[in-house]
């Protein structure tokens, strides 16, 4: 589901406030590079899909169902939930380290970054989570990159740098977060240590349970 | 009875935005100085001039997109695609251009007076007062 109106009228209206005479186009347009920056560095958009995997075939096409586009391919489990050794290395193809011998269904998580067209009112689609979670986060980016441009009535370059230093920070906090998959006070997600291998043989990502060391 | 108020236009078609300069340029009755097709050009040049200093106003029109800034041909009920904020400095825009072809000093530094509202709109910045045309009044009696 994307982002409810009242929530994206709540980030336009904060914004308006901080960069006066900024127009809404600009605005969206910035938010947009904003947001890409925050998907791209945190991961915290992701989608599980699922596939269709046939006997002795090991690449298949992925497409996300729920808006955006793949940037990363986080891991690949069969029907029990354990890890299958996969790699992308074309983004939306996934490939199989090894066929299977009958027909079965894995689920393939990826996370995913902003993709075009933007909603009727040109905001960027992301999902209805993302402004109530990390909207204030990203208005910092926002402001940052807004301050920042040359000669504009809204140009800080010196509240440029505090709100893209906290921007900064954001990031880092969000993206470990995400590592933790949004849990308080444990590990990095990962599986049972049985389950993963200490060699790059398995050829997987490294947010796969099976680690590269 | 009470008052009756005039409806407000929130400058939303090209009518309104010529209206309105009729109105700045106190040229509300016919025959007119300004013809119609003298303040459509106007206000036309004053969207190319808007581009150039705000190109981010333009980003989501498709018209720009495809064929360039949004052009007028007759003063009628087309929308101007335009955020609300923004939409004044085309009308003061319209007004420096329509003022810039007359012969006459005076209208001269009206018409400058005009482009810098509608620059100062744009840009953000503080806007200067507009000027007094009387003769004898210096510039100094305008700084703020």
């Amino acid at each position: 589901m994307p982002a409810t109106q009242s929530d994206i009228d709540q980030y336009l209206n904060q914004a308006r406030v901080k960069l006066t005479a900024a127009s809404d186009a600009g605005i969206i347009a910035a938010t947009f590079d904003v947001m890409r920056e925050w998907f791209q560095y945190t991961q915290s958009w992701m989608e599980n899909i699922d596939i269709a995997v046939l006997a002795s075939t090991v690449d298949y096409d992925i497409i996300p169902v729920e808006g955006g586009t793949i940037m990363t391919l986080l891991g690949v489990v069969d029907s029990n939930g354990l890890p299958i050794p996969a790699l992308m290395p074309n983004i939306g193809t996934i490939t199989l380290q090894n066929p299977t011998n009958t027909n079965t269904t894995y689920t393939v998580s990826v996370s995913k970054t902003l993709a075009l067209p933007n909603d009727k009112n040109n905001f960027p689609i992301v999902p209805d989570w993302v402004l109530p979670l990390y909207g204030y986060q990203i208005l910092h980016g926002l402001y940052g990159n807004m301050m920042s441009q040359k000669n504009m009535a809204w140009t800080d370059q010196k509240w440029a740098m505090y709100h893209l230093k906290r921007f900064q920070n954001f990031m880092a906090s969000a993206r470990t977060d995400v590592l933790r998959r949004r849990t308080l006070g444990s590990q990095a997600w990962t599986y049972p240590r049985a389950n993963y291998t200490s060699s790059q043989r398995g050829g997987v990502s490294t947010g796969n349970p099976a680690r590269f060391t | 009875m009470g008052v009756t108020m005039q409806t407000f236009s929130a400058l939303k078609t090209v009518e309104d935005y010529i209206g309105d300069a009729r109105v700045l340029l106190q040229d509300l009755i016919a025959p007119y100085r300004y013809t119609d097709a003298q303040l459509l050009v106007a206000l036309n040049l004053a969207l190319l001039e808007g581009f150039r200093t705000r190109p981010d106003l333009f980003i989501f029109d498709r018209c720009y997109a495809k064929d360039g800034i949004q052009q007028f041909q007759a003063v009628d009920t087309t929308e101007v695609r335009m955020e609300l904020p923004f939409r004044a400095a085309f009308v003061f825009g319209t007004c420096s251009h329509a003022l810039a072809r007359d012969q006459e000093d005076t209208q001269d530094r009206r018409s400058d007076d005009f482009q810098n509202v509608m620059q100062s709109i744009l840009l953000g910045v503080r806007r200067k007062k507009l000027s007094s045309t009387r003769p004898g009044v210096t510039d100094a009696s305008d700084t703020e």
